[in-house]
């Protein structure tokens, strides 16, 4: 007989994110589309706004901010992230030397990536905006911070790479054994019980408080945490052809 | 609670038809758009949001530039002392660098009635007398002085809107300004959100302060101010 | 040497147990063919072997190893079925570059010529092929990877008899020149029997028979001969069919549980042929007492 083929679990990761980058390129072109169709919505209005009245001044900023580059950022990762564990793609993955496991590790490098292109995309789309504003629009900038800072770079990529990771979690938990299956769906529902009886219960003011630098390592512990849970039910999950 | 929802919803809702509109239509524009291709878009739209980057922080002159903490703190002490010459009756503050518009009348005889109107928000400068040797009789120099008005870490001087001052019938008439309807917009490559949660417990003070504007009347010393509002205070 | 060996293994669904104790040894190098009827659980067996589902109990060992979502097991096998799919960005060109990247036994130049003998465009995308376009390709795909198991899950379906004919043979020339272990599961067991050397007959969720496909052919034969004769004969016997016509009977039978003479058959007029390997799957797997004529009579 002849000699088997003997790979690595890292060597087939590399192999699988090589390709894997090249074909799943389409969800970040959908990212560039999601966030020009949104720039061009809220074209004028900014971020958000604030108005002072002193000496018979009546003073108006509109302020634009990344806050809406980002949210559209973060629901594109979790909905990107849940479209990689659908039928299609998973079956893709059987046409290779693969494993759920395998595959699930390489999805989730594939989501780190993405969510570093994701940040420069979102970055783009902030400042070709402004661009467009300061041509079309005759008011006057005033340059607060232009720069991304690094720990806000940081915080913007790790909280991007959370919702990807939530979204990996989600949809594996789905195509998961039963009894994962059924967990998942109690912990939702229960989830939106207690957000539609006591939204208030829900308090993210200290995370806010936090320092960016602080607030991008518990985003990354989370992220890392679901990304490890993700694999763990792929390396447990049979391969579901429906 | 229903406006949170709305708000939070609603571009969710948006951004799904978005998705899904996308996914039907990718299978169309396959044949095109080739991962090469799509590749190629999105680094020359990463370089062209590089390139409106670069024109912002090298070519893009701003008028107005956002003080440093330290350059405000340094204001704010000023003004404090402007403040408190003002209370002792000291005109020495009213420095020629805040003066940003005089106006000069002639009257005859030794007294000047004053007129002040107060319309919509009223008057929001003080109105100061002084009686200098330098000036002739018959003759009134009216400064305005305006100090800085920081606003959001920004100096808005030479925005406000200067009073209306004239003299008929001998009489010297000072009136407010219309307002001065200003807009901005403002980049700040941050997250509004942790921002302003953060803002609230941190430096609340810092935004916003000013000193009311002086108007002052030099006149000679032997001349007579009709205040007929009683609206002006005498200053050495 | 056994490359698979599969022990009392179950695997049951919500509404029904697709397998249960089956246990089988394959050994390596051979071409099997898994015969059964639709829904004998020849696919779950498949999916077992490759990795793809686990069982509910019992052993199965590919390799020497449990072969669920084992990185080893899936580097050296491969399952071709029609459920075989690849990106939509991706043209046959492409597909084979993949291939090449992943498989290190792939046959490129191999692939260019076989597409090229069957007409397949390069530049053309999986998903726009025709049926038997893409189980041609699934199967070239298959051949060329050279795996050391190569599981064909219903490779021809779709493919017209030219190009199967064809395909037989080139599964037999991949195997002299690269000798592998080839799982085949088909229903055109006439077509393929040529190049088996093994059959495993799956019903019912186990394995009904495992042999070299001539003595598979020899367990059953027919008997002819006049019907008194054959009654006496066959009275404690296990008849798979029997048709009695004109004082004539045709009986299917084991043949090794006929323990008579050649001379004394013949003089009792009765004569016994062979049946093909498709007879004797088709009357082995067959329930008792179905007859399809019972319902239009």
């Amino acid at each position: 007989m002849h000699s088997l083929t003997n790979l690595s679990l890292k060597t087939i990761v590399k192999k699988q994110v090589k390709w894997k980058i090249k074909l799943y390129i389409s969800s970040l072109s959908s990212l560039i589309i999601l966030q020009s169709i949104f720039g061009f919505l809220f074209f004028s209005s900014g971020s958000g706004s604030s108005g002072y009245g002193q000496q018979n001044l009546d003073l108006n900023f509109t302020i634009y901010s990344l806050d809406m580059h980002l949210f559209l950022s973060v629901f594109w990762a979790f909905i990107s992230a849940i479209i990689f564990t659908t039928r299609a793609y998973r079956m893709d993955d059987l046409s290779v030397i693969s494993s759920r496991t395998s595959s699930t590790i390489a999805n989730t490098v594939i989501i780190m990536i993405y969510s570093l292109i994701a940040v420069f995309i979102m970055a783009s789309t902030f400042y070709l905006q402004l661009l467009a504003i300061s041509f079309l629009k005759n008011e006057p900038f005033i340059i607060d911070n232009l720069i991304f800072s690094p720990t806000l770079f940081m915080m913007c990529f790790s909280i991007i790479c959370l919702f990807g990771a939530i979204g990996l979690l989600f949809g594996n938990c789905f195509k998961g054994p039963v009894f994962i299956k059924s967990l998942t769906s109690f912990f939702v529902m229960f989830a939106v019980f207690i957000l539609i009886i006591s939204p208030d219960s829900i308090n993210l003011k200290g995370l806010i408080m936090l320092p960016n630098f602080m607030m991008s390592v518990c985003y990354l512990s989370v992220a890392a945490i679901s990304f490890s849970l993700a694999i763990w039910i792929a390396n447990k999950s049979e391969v579901s052809r429906t | 609670m229903t406006a949170i929802t709305a708000l939070l919803f609603i571009p969710f809702i948006l951004i799904l038809v978005i998705f899904i509109i996308l996914r039907k239509l990718s299978k169309n524009t396959k044949k095109f758009w080739t991962p090469k291709r799509i590749i190629i878009v999105i680094a020359g739209y990463i370089t062209l949001g590089f390139l409106a980057f670069l024109y912002f922080a090298f070519f893009y002159e701003s008028k107005l530039t956002v003080l440093a903490n330290s350059e405000i703190k340094q204001l704010e002490s000023e003004l404090k002392s402007l403040q408190r010459y003002d209370q002792e009756y000291n005109s020495s503050y009213l420095t020629k660098d805040y003066i940003k518009n005089t106006w000069e009348f002639k009257f005859e005889g030794d007294s000047l009635p004053v007129s002040i109107q107060e319309r919509g928000n009223g008057l929001n400068f003080d109105i100061r007398l002084r009686y200098n040797d330098d000036i002739e009789k018959g003759k009134a120099v009216i400064s305005y002085y305006q100090f800085p008005v920081i606003i959001d870490g920004l100096n808005m001087a030479d925005q406000i809107p200067l009073p209306i001052v004239y003299m008929t019938q001998e009489q010297l008439f000072i009136e407010p300004p219309l307002e001065n309807k200003v807009s901005y917009n403002r980049i700040k490559a941050s997250l509004g959100i942790v921002d302003f949660n953060r803002e609230v417990d941190l430096e609340p003070s810092i935004s916003l302060f000013h000193y009311s504007s002086v108007l002052l009347i030099d006149v000679a010393r032997n001349t007579e101010l009709e205040d007929l509002q009683g609206r002006v205070t005498y200053i050495r | 040497m056994n490359i698979i060996k599969c022990e009392e293994l179950a695997k049951n669904y919500a509404n029904h147990n697709a397998l249960h104790n089956l246990t089988c040894a394959i050994e390596s190098e051979k071409i099997i063919g898994i015969i059964g009827r639709n829904g004998a659980g020849k696919s779950t067996f498949l999916n077992i072997l490759a990795g793809y589902i686990k069982p509910t109990s019992g052993s199965c060992s590919v390799f020497n190893k449990n072969p669920f979502n084992n990185i080893f097991t899936a580097a050296n096998t491969i399952l071709i079925d029609d459920r075989l799919s690849f990106s939509d960005y991706l043209t046959l060109e492409e597909i084979l570059t993949m291939g090449a990247d992943f498989y290190p036994n792939w046959q490129g130049e191999l692939a260019y010529r076989l597409l090229d003998y069957v007409g397949l465009p390069l530049t053309s995308k999986h998903q726009q092929l025709s049926k038997g376009q893409m189980a041609t390709f699934n199967l070239i795909y298959g051949l060329v990877s050279r795996c050391a198991l190569t599981i064909l899950d219903e490779p021809m379906n779709g493919m017209d008899e030219a190009i199967r004919t064809d395909f037989y043979r080139a599964i037999l020339k991949e195997y002299i020149a690269f000798p592998r272990t080839f799982l085949i599961a088909s229903h055109h067991l006439a077509e393929m029997e040529s190049i088996l050397e093994e059959i495993l007959l799956i019903d019912d969720g186990s394995v009904l028979a495992h042999a070299p496909v001539e003595d598979f052919k020899q367990q059953l034969i027919v008997l002819n001969g006049p019907s008194d004769v054959l009654a006496t004969l066959l009275a404690d016997k296990v008849i798979y069919a029997q048709k009695d016509m004109a004082g004539m009977t045709l009986a299917v039978v084991e043949a090794s549980s006929l323990v008579i003479s050649e001379d004394l058959l013949r003089t009792n007029g009765i004569t016994k042929s062979p049946l093909t390997s498709s007879d004797v799957c088709m009357y082995l797997t067959r329930k008792k007492g179905r007859d399809i004529d019972a319902f239009f009579d």
